[in-house]
């Protein structure tokens, strides 16, 4: 089920939050506990049963694991160190069987020219987020960071439908004394308020700001053979655009979400296209994901405490499995291994203590980044190089002839100036020409405007906030009736 | 605490009353009258000649890929049978298409009616932004007589952006269509409602992606019962119904991939089970490019003499009463 749907938002949602609720107000604490459990398999089972028995599997065997881990009562002879590894593996041999399996093959076919059948298999929903999420906990129920808990409990940590798909991924400590606290089974108004205000946004980041740039995406990269200067920067920001409208839409519907349970989900955008260097970028995109990354693979490996080469062996490491993370793909991997040479690439220069302006730095970083979602976003290598060679200006540079006064003498060079409307092709699938103004508009909001986490400290319940909530979802229902059930880019990785 | 409860009852309320609010507006307020101009000259130009023809005839009903796709004309001089070309806007959908053949009076008995519906018709809801704004503007009649249900999803489809322009349309429209150079104009047609403007070819606008197919196929199995009543009604005013298909930009994939060649096989086999006379199969109205004029449905004039000319044979084959029988003609 997806949150943008309306039988998410006017009969999922709703008959949750009463049920439980009302299971709690009765003092039917388990009941209550168990209902959220049963809503969000139902939730995750609602695209594809068959994912269920996988989900469950990975569920029963983790907890087995991570109690045993907790308990310290091992009833064979085996180290606790032996247990964790075996449970690690088991996830990690989950998530390859299932993600990487083909991509492996795939390799090995082209690599050693063998003929190894593709098992073709179907990427289980959300498991490279409740993969990882159970990797933490079972890390964290070794180091003792984790408090014994039964199955229930267990599985409303994993599977509390808010943040199943796409995350946050959460830490076992930071969810469950939510759910244990006695002040939380209690319906909340000022949360639910909030709840309400914060899912608004989201719904709206998603539905009439990412999905209005993913049309332009689309055209740029799957529609068109080629792409002149324009088309090709107007695919790039359209899709650095739609990914942070549409992943930190879904964030704030999850955190939203949460909130009506009285939980506080953590924060996982903070105004990544306002970053003026890389690390901060990283600071601020998908925080939960850095966290992960950051104590489970980069401090384990030793992170920066071991010299610099090793650090920068590090980074790269890091950001490879970050990108392979995000997909079975060489593109990907391309990506991260960018995303990690830049972060080298930023040590060195702070190193050298060589100062930029402020505008400069985020100039850079930004630019970088929408480069780099160019390997993230493209299928294969051809289409990636395609928008890049409009980028840098290899198809030609067309401008438009409202310019030719002031730049007449670039045509020396080869630029040719067009009429707008024919430098932004309507047929290959850039519907507007007004795109953009559009990119204009969404680069001021996303280095001007406070982002939904601080609009949510500030939010105050008047009559103005709810004037705002009722447009923002008027508007969002509206253009759902027109464009149903568009699904989230994440819930790809 | 309590404040936040007001909040949200507010809130709630406040969206209530948005809801309702906004579709009453767009009912009242919402019209493109330049947008949706040129359909609606071109529904009537074509409908008042048909009216005026007093005699068994031919109507071709279809989408642009009739208007765009055959020549009436050369079918009237060469059947000596007049001939209307009653090629629309494909967005107008299907139903909206049929509803108008069965109640504006231009059919009359010993007609023959031959729908070349375009494939995506077929297979799409018959509530399209075009006939909504179409409806809302021109045809409010129709508009009131739908299911409550089309409405609001019709009103629905209107984005808010649509509403900006709309009003803009409004404050500066002067009962002119777009100038044949800006747009489709209705004075391009000939007598017969051919289209004329489509000579030579603007390929680079042409979309080389092959047509889609639905997975689901509840809403091409609720179009087919659409022309089971048509057929149904044709039969009680003795008219001839016929179902053709439309011209289309041919790709080698339609002939490579079995994909295809089964889907276009279904969508035969399935009129067929409606027990609908068919003329032709999909593929014998595949062309090249360079018979494309600006879509992959639209010929340009070579395109349109080359069709018209084998749809003519293709009529001669098939066995049509009243092209056989030495009744009037022309």
């Amino acid at each position: 089920m997806l949150f943008n749907s309306f039988e998410f938002i006017f009969l999922f949602l709703p008959i949750v939050f009463f049920v439980y609720f009302f299971l709690n107000q009765n003092r039917l604490i388990i009941a209550a506990k168990g209902w959220l459990v049963f809503a969000s398999l139902f939730f995750y089972s609602y695209w594809k049963l068959e994912y269920l028995p996988l989900i469950l599997t990975s569920l029963i065997f983790n907890y087995s694991v991570g109690s045993t881990l907790t308990s310290n009562n091992l009833k064979v002879k085996i180290t606790r160190k032996t247990l964790l590894i075996i449970g690690i593996t088991f996830n990690l041999g989950l998530l390859g069987y299932f993600k990487y399996a083909d991509f492996f093959i795939d390799n090995v076919n082209s690599l050693f020219h063998s003929n190894f059948a593709a098992l073709n298999l179907i990427l289980p929903l959300a498991i490279s987020f409740f993969t990882f999420q159970q990797i933490a906990y079972l890390v964290d129920s070794y180091k003792g960071l984790t408090k014994e808990y039964n199955l229930l409990n267990y599985c409303i940590f994993v599977t509390f439908f808010p943040q199943l798909i796409a995350g946050p991924i959460v830490h076992h400590k930071e969810m469950m004394p939510q759910f244990e606290t006695i002040k939380n089974k209690l319906k909340n108004y000022k949360h639910i308020a909030a709840g309400i205000f914060v899912f608004s946004i989201g719904l709206f980041k998603k539905i009439c700001i990412a999905d209005t740039f993913a049309i332009w995406a689309t055209a740029g990269f799957d529609h068109s053979t080629t792409l002149n200067f324009i088309e090709a920067w107007v695919t790039a920001f359209s899709y650095t655009f739609q990914l942070y409208f549409d992943f930190s839409g879904y964030t704030d519907m999850a955190i939203g979400g949460a909130l009506l349970f009285n939980i506080k989900l953590p924060i996982n955008f903070n105004s990544p296209y306002k970053a003026l260097n890389i690390q901060d970028f990283w600071r601020r995109w998908h925080i939960t994901l850095s966290r992960f990354l950051r104590d489970y693979i980069y401090i384990p490996f030793g992170g920066n405490k071991k010299g610099e080469l090793i650090t920068y062996r590090n980074l790269l490491l890091v950001f490879l499995i970050g990108g392979l993370w995000h997909g079975a793909g060489w593109t990907f991997i391309f990506w991260g291994f960018l995303h990690g040479v830049a972060l080298v690439i930023q040590r060195i220069w702070n190193r050298l203590n060589i100062k930029l302006h402020h505008f400069w730095c985020w100039y850079i970083t930004f630019n970088f980044v929408t480069i780099t979602w160019v390997f993230f976003r493209a299928t294969s290598w051809d289409d990636a190089i395609k928008v890049l060679k409009g980028m840098f200006g290899l198809s030609g540079i067309v401008l438009p002839d409202f310019l030719e006064n002031f730049l007449f003498f670039l045509q020396d060079i080869g630029i040719q100036f067009l009429p707008y409307n024919e430098i932004i092709n309507v047929k290959k699938g850039f519907d507007d020409y007004l795109i953009l103004l559009y990119i204009l508009l969404a680069l001021l909001v996303v280095c001007f405007a406070k982002n939904s986490v601080e609009m949510l400290n500030d939010f105050k319940p008047n009559l103005k906030t709810s004037l705002f909530v009722a447009i923002l979802f008027i508007f969002s229902f509206i253009l759902m009736y027109k464009a149903q059930n568009s699904e989230f880019l994440y819930f790809n990785f | 605490m309590k404040q936040s409860k007001y909040w949200i009852i507010k809130t709630f309320f406040v969206i209530i009353l948005l809801a309702f609010i906004y579709p009453v507006f767009v009912y009242f307020f919402f019209k493109t009258p330049q947008y949706s101009l040129w359909i609606h000259n071109v529904i009537a130009k074509k409908e008042n000649s048909a009216k005026s023809i007093h005699q068994p005839k031919i109507i071709l009903l279809g989408g642009s890929a009739t208007l765009f796709g055959l020549r009436a004309k050369d079918i009237q001089e060469t059947l000596s049978i007049p001939t209307i070309n009653m090629g629309l806007h494909a967005g107008l959908g299907l139903k909206y298409m049929l509803y108008r053949a069965q109640t504006q009076d231009f059919l009359h008995p010993k007609d023959v009616l031959i729908f070349i519906p375009e494939y995506g018709i077929l297979f799409e809801e018959q509530i399209t932004q075009t006939n909504t704004f179409y409806f809302l503007t021109y045809d409010r009649k129709y508009f009131n007589q739908l299911p409550l249900k089309d409405k609001i999803q019709s009103i629905y489809m209107i984005k808010p952006r649509d509403i900006i322009q709309s009003f803009k349309e409004q404050l500066t429209f002067k009962g002119k269509e777009h100038p044949p150079s800006k747009g489709y104009n209705s004075s391009t047609l000939n007598q017969n409602g051919d289209e004329t403007i489509n000579t030579g070819s603007k390929e680079k606008k042409i979309s080389t992606e092959c047509i889609s197919f639905p997975e689901n196929i509840d809403l091409f199995k609720k179009n087919i019962l659409l022309l089971t009543n048509m057929r149904l009604f044709c039969q009680k005013n003795n008219i001839d119904f016929y179902i053709s298909y439309p011209n289309l930009l041919f790709l080698e994939k339609y002939n490579l991939e079995d994909y295809y060649s089964e889907n276009f096989l279904k969508v035969h086999k399935a009129l067929k089970q409606a027990n609908l006379k068919i003329i032709g199969y999909p593929k014998d109205f595949f062309y090249e490019m360079k018979y494309f004029y600006d879509t992959r449905y639209h010929l340009n004039q070579r395109g349109v003499t080359i069709r018209t000319m084998e749809f003519i044979n293709k009529l001669k084959e098939t066995n049509i009463p009243v092209l056989d029988s030495s009744g009037p003609k022309i």
